[in-house]
């Protein structure tokens, strides 16, 4: 169908990415399946280039009506400062990044899951969700680009609750996860945090990878963002140097194995790869769309979001450093709240434990204060097995010089 | 605008109706959900707008008194029906539930949209870039955001509700970024129910953000520890909203993830505090005339002096509770089940001016404006940031700070509020994020002062 357009379109600038989503639900309140439900949806991003401006149309129906207006919009604008053209179809063999039992997962298979997962799970649920995707994902351009893929996505939330204390666990894979093992271990932590709470301080600081994820998400990658760079809404430059005081690397991978955010291609349909962000504690890319990657000397690695750009999966490496005592974070409130150009933020740490040759005790709430920036210039090293959770691939990350208020 | 038309969401109202009546079924609604959406951006060296379209229809149903759910983007009668299918297939999965059901109603609430074209649209947000001309001796980046959204959403049920109503949602926001001394961003947005005429804010916005950006480059990190604080009209907002406002959803209560589950009619405050939520308030961000599940939005005292009164309900949770609804039954849009949700919250304004919350806090903080917060409704803990602040010594204000966030629990906060500003203050459009959906919301509220809160600094 999307052919039949860029034909009648011809002479055009074009790029169509569409993308059709069979979603199914199941919802859990008070410990009961309260209800399911499944959703079908479609939609169409246009992108139109004209000599002087980019037009971009989302749009959940494709016709003769938005294409026009998308070329419209492209002329109205004024906002192509460069243009070397749309990526063509590249010769790149096609990884399978979907997991066909999630395909095969019916709303009925979700139903009989969700129920024996209630039955295993002692503690009261006061919510929760386990869902399933499968993502069609196409790009087309004028350029001949014909690229089309199969994604999965499986996820979970559930929120524990007792007299004392709440604890939320939550998880989303692009692969059928273990989900009876997943979900044990953070069963656990809600007995845990019904503890005794004690004051203690600790120069090494953890984030579990929930937590440092919400925290690189909302007060760092933006900095990495070729919009922002010229828009001056970041604390990087293309051709300046900023070198971090630690020698870690910082990677955007969008191929990795299992990775959440990894795939073949982007919405450009440029094919994801591997790229340093920091490479041994210096500022070395940063996120591109085919045109701005081109503009600067960059090879893309397939970032392109639409009419913006986005991380893919990211890496953490850092050399080893085993603490004999640590604060370790298991649950924030208040991320979203960070400066994402400053990179400053001043959150409340829920959950939180003080680990030391000894053993485990859970602390009292308490707020730290401190920027993306200042975490990495004091980055002590990591330990631990490496893990994936969501987008991001890490050891356990030790970082000082954090404020603790009590 | 205008690729979402009226008479095309009418028209899958009738023809959702008549599929519908077909159905044996305890009872049956659809949202049906029509968002047709503009954007301008514009910065010193490019003007771009963008467009979007969304339809949807949600299909709900209670099948032998169970409920399912189903959504669709295609409104041909095949696939109506189809979603009504898949509907009665999930409620079949389900345990028993019941919904409060009400009477026929027939409402049609129109917009009338005298906007100009997004060409004439897009020059006007391009000369914003103006406002800040006369600094060009600073090293100042600009951007400027107008969105517009109109919403036409239709709601259909077994009861003989006929519901449209045109919703128009425009905002403007901008952000400066200063880079002579310390690089700095300053934000500014302002937004109603209203169409383009909120152009008339436009400059004083840019002007707004460019000095909240000049004071951040002389502000410094504030000493952490406990004080006591002064909130302006926006910091207030979030804090009733987040302190009382998520803890009154009474779906939180009967899921016992609230702190106010079982303290109806308890004391929580002094008696000059009262807390309303108001879905009806002309123009306001967070307002609406029907809620997502056909009810009537209604003006709810959470609070009133002091004493916790009322809960915010849907049709669902008015029938656990045994309770009158009031129509807060919302949804991001027809993909999603409504979920219990606020409008537009405020405390009610006291009689304080500013010089003397200032001289009652003696030493502590102002703070200013908002970066956004979180609540733990059972736990009660919560945190929110603010833009910028002021020390306050000695009952005045001293130097400029920064990254202040707040944090406190909601029962000890209600009781520590010390004083009420006597003007209410304008709010600043915001999201309201719960189960993965987001919602306008709003508030214009006065200042307050607030006894011993533990501010987040060095």
């Amino acid at each position: 169908m999307i052919e039949k357009y860029l034909k009648k379109f011809r002479g055009y600038n074009l790029s169509i990415k569409s993308t059709e989503e069979n979603s199914d639900e199941v919802h859990v309140k008070n410990s009961k399946i309260d209800h399911a439900n499944s959703s079908e949806k479609e939609e169409f991003f246009i992108t139109a280039y004209s000599k002087k401006g980019i037009g971009y149309l989302r749009s959940n129906v494709l016709n003769d009506k938005v294409i026009i207006k998308a070329i419209k919009l492209s002329k109205i604008n004024a906002d192509l400062k460069y243009y070397h053209g749309l990526p063509s179809q590249e010769k790149a063999q096609s990884k399978k990044f979907y997991d066909s039992k999630i395909c095969n997962l019916s709303l009925e298979d979700l139903h009989k899951l969700s129920s024996e997962l209630l039955k295993r799970i002692k503690e009261h649920i006061s919510e929760g969700i386990i869902s399933r995707d499968v993502i069609k994902n196409r790009v087309v351009n004028s350029e001949g680009l014909n690229r089309e893929e199969m994604r999965t996505y499986f996820s979970y939330s559930l929120d524990y609750v007792n007299k004392n204390t709440n604890f939320s666990d939550y998880g989303s894979f692009s692969y059928y996860p273990d989900i009876f093992s997943e979900i044990k271990e953070n069963a656990q932590s809600l007995k845990f945090y019904s503890q005794k709470k004690i004051k203690k301080k600790s120069e090494n600081i953890v984030f579990n990878l929930k937590t440092l994820n919400e925290l690189l998400s909302h007060a760092f990658l933006d900095n990495f963002s070729c919009e922002n760079i010229e828009k001056n809404q970041s604390l990087f430059g293309f051709k300046t140097k900023f070198n971090f005081k630690t020698r870690f690397s910082l990677i955007n991978d969008g191929s990795l194995k299992k990775g959440y955010l990894s795939s073949n291609f982007d919405h450009e349909g440029v094919k994801k790869t591997r790229s340093y962000l920091i490479k041994n504690g210096k500022v070395n890319s940063f996120f591109f769309n085919y045109n701005s990657a081109r503009e600067y000397g960059f090879k893309p690695a397939g970032n392109a979001y639409y009419s913006t750009v986005s991380p893919n999966d990211i890496i953490i490496k850092s050399g080893k450093f085993d603490p004999e005592e640590h604060i370790f974070i298991e649950e924030i409130t208040g991320a979203h709240t960070a400066n994402s150009m400053t990179s400053e933020f001043s959150i409340l740490v829920n959950k939180a434990k003080y680990i030391n040759g000894e053993g485990e005790k859970p602390l009292k709430p308490f707020m730290i204060n401190s920027s993306i920036i200042n975490l990495f210039n004091n980055l002590k090293g990591s330990f631990g097995k490496e893990k994936l959770d969501l987008n991001l691939l890490s050891k356990k990350q030790v970082f000082s010089g954090i404020n603790l208020i009590y | 605008m205008g690729s979402i038309e009226r008479e095309s969401v009418q028209n899958i109202m009738d023809d959702v109706r008549k599929i519908g009546n077909k159905f044996e079924l305890d009872f049956y609604s659809a949202l049906i959900d029509g968002e047709d959406s503009e954007s301008i951006l514009a910065t010193k060296d490019k003007v771009s707008a963008k467009s979007s379209f969304f339809q949807g229809i949600g299909i709900r149903v209670l099948y032998k008194k169970k409920q399912g759910y189903a959504f669709t983007q295609k409104t041909d009668n095949k696939s109506l029906k189809l979603a009504f299918e898949k509907a009665i297939k999930a409620a079949k999965l389900n345990t028993k539930t019941e919904l409060w059901l009400g009477k026929a109603v027939k409402r049609e609430i129109l917009y009338k949209n005298n906007d100009p074209d997004i060409e004439i649209k897009s020059k006007i947000v391009k000369d914003t870039l103006s406002a800040i001309t006369n600094k060009k001796h600073e090293k100042i980046d600009i951007e400027n955001n107008f969105k517009q959204t109109i919403r036409r959403k239709g709601f259909v049920s077994s009861e003989g509700k006929w519901i449209y109503q045109e919703i128009p949602y425009s905002s403007f926001g901008s952000k400066i970024v200063l880079t002579d001394k310390r690089k700095e961003l300053g934000l500014a947005k302002y937004g109603k129910q209203k169409g383009f005429e909120i152009k008339k804010r436009f400059y004083d916005e840019v002007k707004s953000a460019y000095n909240v950006a000049k004071k951040l480059q002389n502000a410094i990190i504030p000493k952490g520890g406990t004080f006591n604080v002064i909130t302006d009209g926006i910091l207030t907002s979030v804090l009733i909203h987040e302190a009382l406002g998520h803890a009154s959803e009474s779906d939180l209560v009967y899921q016992k993830d609230s702190c106010l589950a079982g303290r109806i009619n308890e004391r929580l405050a002094n008696e000059d505090i009262t807390v309303y939520d108001m879905p009806q308030k002309k123009s306001a961000w967070g307002s609406y005339f029907y809620d997502d599940e056909g009810i009537k939005g209604k003006r709810v005292a959470i609070l009133k002096k002091g004493i916790l009164n009322e809960f915010l309900n849907s049709r669902r949770t008015v029938r656990i509770m045994d309770a009158k609804p009031n129509g807060h039954g919302r949804s991001q849009d027809a993909s999603f089940l409504p979920l219990v949700r606020m409008s537009n919250t405020y405390i009610k304004k006291g009689d304080l001016r500013f010089k003397e919350m200032l001289e009652s806090v003696k030493n502590g903080y102002y703070l200013k404006g908002s970066l956004g917060g979180q609540v733990n409704t059972l736990e009660g803990n919560f945190v929110f940031n603010s833009y910028y602040g002021y020390e306050v010594k000695n009952g005045e204000l001293s130097r400029i700070v920064k990254n202040v966030s707040l944090s406190s629990n909601i029962l000890f906060v209600l009781k520590n509020i010390m004083g009420i500003g006597r003007k209410y203050e304008e709010d600043f459009p915001g999201t309201c994020g719960k189960g993965g959906q987001g919602v306008p919301v709003s508030g214009d509220n006065p200042k307050i002062t607030i006894k011993d809160v533990m501010i987040g600094g060095k």
